[in-house]
């Protein structure tokens, strides 16, 4: 039974894997590193879920510029209004690295910008407000966006206190251990929502 | 500069083709694959023409920062003065006979009749010249609204965006460079409904010279990674001074601010290597060799490879975080060869079955490195490339990268896959030496990469337990 699982599991690995369009990534842009509340609060809208598709095309007006339409089913909305699926037009403007960053089925948590008046929009940070679901060796959920979350809870207490923002005792255990790496899942929605006042 | 009809095509295929980079170079040429054409030369690096120097770059005629209100900070002349200073920092490398000249304004391209580019269809317009290779633009976005215009977000500094390439001849034929000069206009605003983001201008500077590195043929470089770890803007000098410019995320105070110069040694023999010159030879010798798998046999790619400077217990400094230059294992090989067996898709987008272009099918090159080093004694390490150097910010050919099987190690007289990590061998290097088979063999108990011979191991990869990879990187 488990080879007939593992053999399954094998199969759709390497389908989900050659099924993946030939996205592109954002190679060669130098971003300024913000802190989760900041990136929080920048956010126009911010959605856990899966990727649907992803397609590359020029934009429909301005057709020399790239870009990668993202389609996403959504198991939660962090911040907005809350919606079953999310589309998003991103310009992308080095036509490499397929699929690294939006690969069809893959879990993410995206805090997204503002959508532009010609229909684009990016995640806040760029790399910074795209974070990868996966498990870890327990099974747990966790989440760690583009810069391995370097950085994430830097100097976040101290704005909170300045802004007399009160965060739960588990948000706080959290900025407090400035940790890099993967966070769980729950702890980065909790600390999200603390950050966007959508508790 | 006019381009050849032929390569429209072979332009189109580079706009529309996903590329595994290289640590070192940015582009690899590859061979004829099936009905393919060859991409380039195989194994051998995208760059300039040397032929054709200096390269010629074009620049906005607006200013290059303005506030909000429509001040102007940096005026279009002082804009132009920084930007050669920093195309400068590149073309004063001596032992590169790279270089670089302002040919003008940008040249009118459809709704762009010249002036200040400002609106998203005029960088559009631009952007098409530079697909055609009439233009390497330098564009000025003085206040952040195009970015913003661009669906972008304000903590965007700057990017490099390659429009087209040579696929003959293995040429980079064009590209563009727009930097956000919301980041000069002395308003930090962090918090706002319109954030306005600040660096110093040493900052700044840095962040658009790592992206002329890119508009020269050079990938990301990972050397000295433990900084991203330190939790600190300042970090320790003899640490930065080793870090490369070309490293996937800004870090640290400015180079320049803590009394380095902008380019580490990294970078230099990085450059020389792709634009050598008379005087390379003089001032470098390379070491070379391959990273195996425990059998000895079976080559391993995507492992960063370090070659340090040994420390001279004789100066306060640590020459060893100093001096430091690194490859990626296969940095020469195809991060994607494809495969016939599930990957035939109808869908071209979807048919991975001659895999990408870039990088080479030599067998020979899988596990292969070669670093130029400056003459001295050096130690040769191996590490993982960091678990999230993915997408734009990938270091090596296979991005995502895969967890090295086994710890870091340094290369020793006795390499075996049982030997002590830490036991290190020296190599001193004289300038015109070529030191071969200074070969790794990883202590591990995987033999391959081929994850699929083993169930267990199909569940251990850098997406799902990316903090394996982090424990190994500290060991």
């Amino acid at each position: 039974m488990r080879r007939i699982y593992f053999t399954v599991l094998c199969i759709c690995s390497l389908l989900s894997f050659c099924l993946q369009p030939k996205a592109f990534a954002q190679f060669g842009a130098r971003t300024r590193p913000r802190s989760l509340d900041q990136l929080s609060e920048e956010a126009a809208i911010i959605v856990h879920g899966r990727v649907v598709s992803a397609r590359i095309e020029p934009h429909p007006q301005l057709r020399n510029l790239t870009t990668i339409v993202i389609s996403m089913a959504v198991n939660d909305t962090y911040k907005g209004k809350p919606q079953k699926s999310f589309s998003f037009r991103q310009y992308v403007w080095d036509p490499r690295h397929a699929a690294a960053e939006y690969g069809k089925g893959q879990e993410l948590v995206l805090l997204m910008g503002p959508v532009s008046e010609f229909g684009l929009s990016s995640p806040v940070g760029l790399e910074q407000g795209r974070f990868r679901v996966s498990r870890d060796k327990a099974g747990q959920k966790v989440a760690v966006n583009g810069r391995g979350n370097l950085g994430l809870f830097e100097a976040v207490e101290q704005r909170a206190q300045a802004r007399g923002m009160k965060l739960s005792a588990r948000t706080m255990g959290i900025v407090r251990q400035q940790k890099a790496g993967p966070l769980p899942l729950a702890d980065l929605e909790n600390a999200i929502r603390s950050f966007a006042g959508t508790h | 500069m006019r381009i050849h009809p032929k390569f429209t095509v072979l332009i189109l295929l580079f706009l529309a083709s996903p590329f595994a980079t290289a640590g070192g170079p940015l582009i690899v040429g590859g061979p004829a694959v099936g009905s393919r054409p060859a991409f380039g030369k195989d194994g051998e690096p995208f760059i300039w023409n040397p032929a054709k120097m200096p390269i010629q770059y074009r620049v906005d005629p607006g200013p290059m920062v303005v506030t909000p209100s429509g001040t102007t900070v940096i005026d279009h002349n002082a804009g132009v003065q920084r930007v050669q200073n920093m195309f400068a920092v590149w073309q004063g490398v001596s032992t590169a006979t790279l270089s670089y000249s302002n040919a003008g304004p940008l040249l009118p391209a459809g709704s762009y009749t010249g002036g200040d580019l400002k609106t998203a269809q005029q960088f559009n317009d631009v952007m098409g010249s530079c697909k055609a290779g009439k233009q390497n633009p330098v564009i000025f976005d003085a206040d952040g609204r195009l970015l913003v215009s661009l669906g972008l977000p304000p903590e965007v500094i700057g990017f490099n965006s390659g429009c087209a390439l040579d696929t003959v001849n293995g040429y980079l034929l064009s590209s563009a460079i727009v930097m956000n000069g919301q980041f000069q206009d002395g308003i930090n605003s962090p918090g706002s409904t319109r954030i306005n983001l600040e660096l110093t201008a040493n900052a700044f500077d840095e962040a658009i010279t790592h992206e002329i590195g890119h508009f020269s043929g050079l990938d990301h470089s990972q050397i000295n990674f433990d900084l991203l770890f330190q939790f600190t803007s300042s970090c320790d000098v003899d640490e930065l001074a080793g870090l490369p410019l070309m490293f996937p995320f800004a870090l640290c105070q400015a180079r320049k601010d803590a009394g380095l110069p902008v380019l580490s040694p990294d970078d230099t023999a990085w450059i020389s290597s792709l634009y050598p010159n008379a005087n390379t030879v003089n001032n470098y010798g390379t070491i070379s060799g391959r990273i195996f798998f425990p059998d000895g046999v079976t080559p391993v790619q995507g492992a960063n490879v370090i070659a340090r400077l040994v420390d001279d217990s004789g100066t306060a400094e640590d020459e060893s975080r100093r001096v430091a230059v690194s490859a990626v294992s296969g940095y020469l090989f195809t991060g994607n060869p494809g495969q016939s067996v599930t990957a035939s898709m109808p869908q071209s987008f979807e048919n991975n079955t001659n895999g990408n272009p870039d990088g080479s099918r030599n067998p020979a090159l899988i596990g292969y490195y070669q670093i130029a080093v400056p003459p001295g004694t050096y130690t040769v390490e191996v590490e993982s490339v960091f678990f999230e150097f993915v997408g734009g910010s990938g270091v090596g050919p296979l991005n995502p990268p895969i967890v090295m099987p086994g710890s870091p190690e340094f290369w020793n007289t006795d390499e075996s896959a049982f030997d002590f990590p830490l036991q290190r061998s020296t190599i001193t290097v004289h300038a015109g030496d070529k030191v071969t088979d200074t070969d790794i063999i990883l202590n591990t108990p995987f033999q391959r990469f081929d994850r699929n011979e083993d169930g267990g191991e199909l569940f251990v990869t850098p997406m799902l337990f990316p903090e394996l990879f982090v424990e190994d990187s500290r060991a």
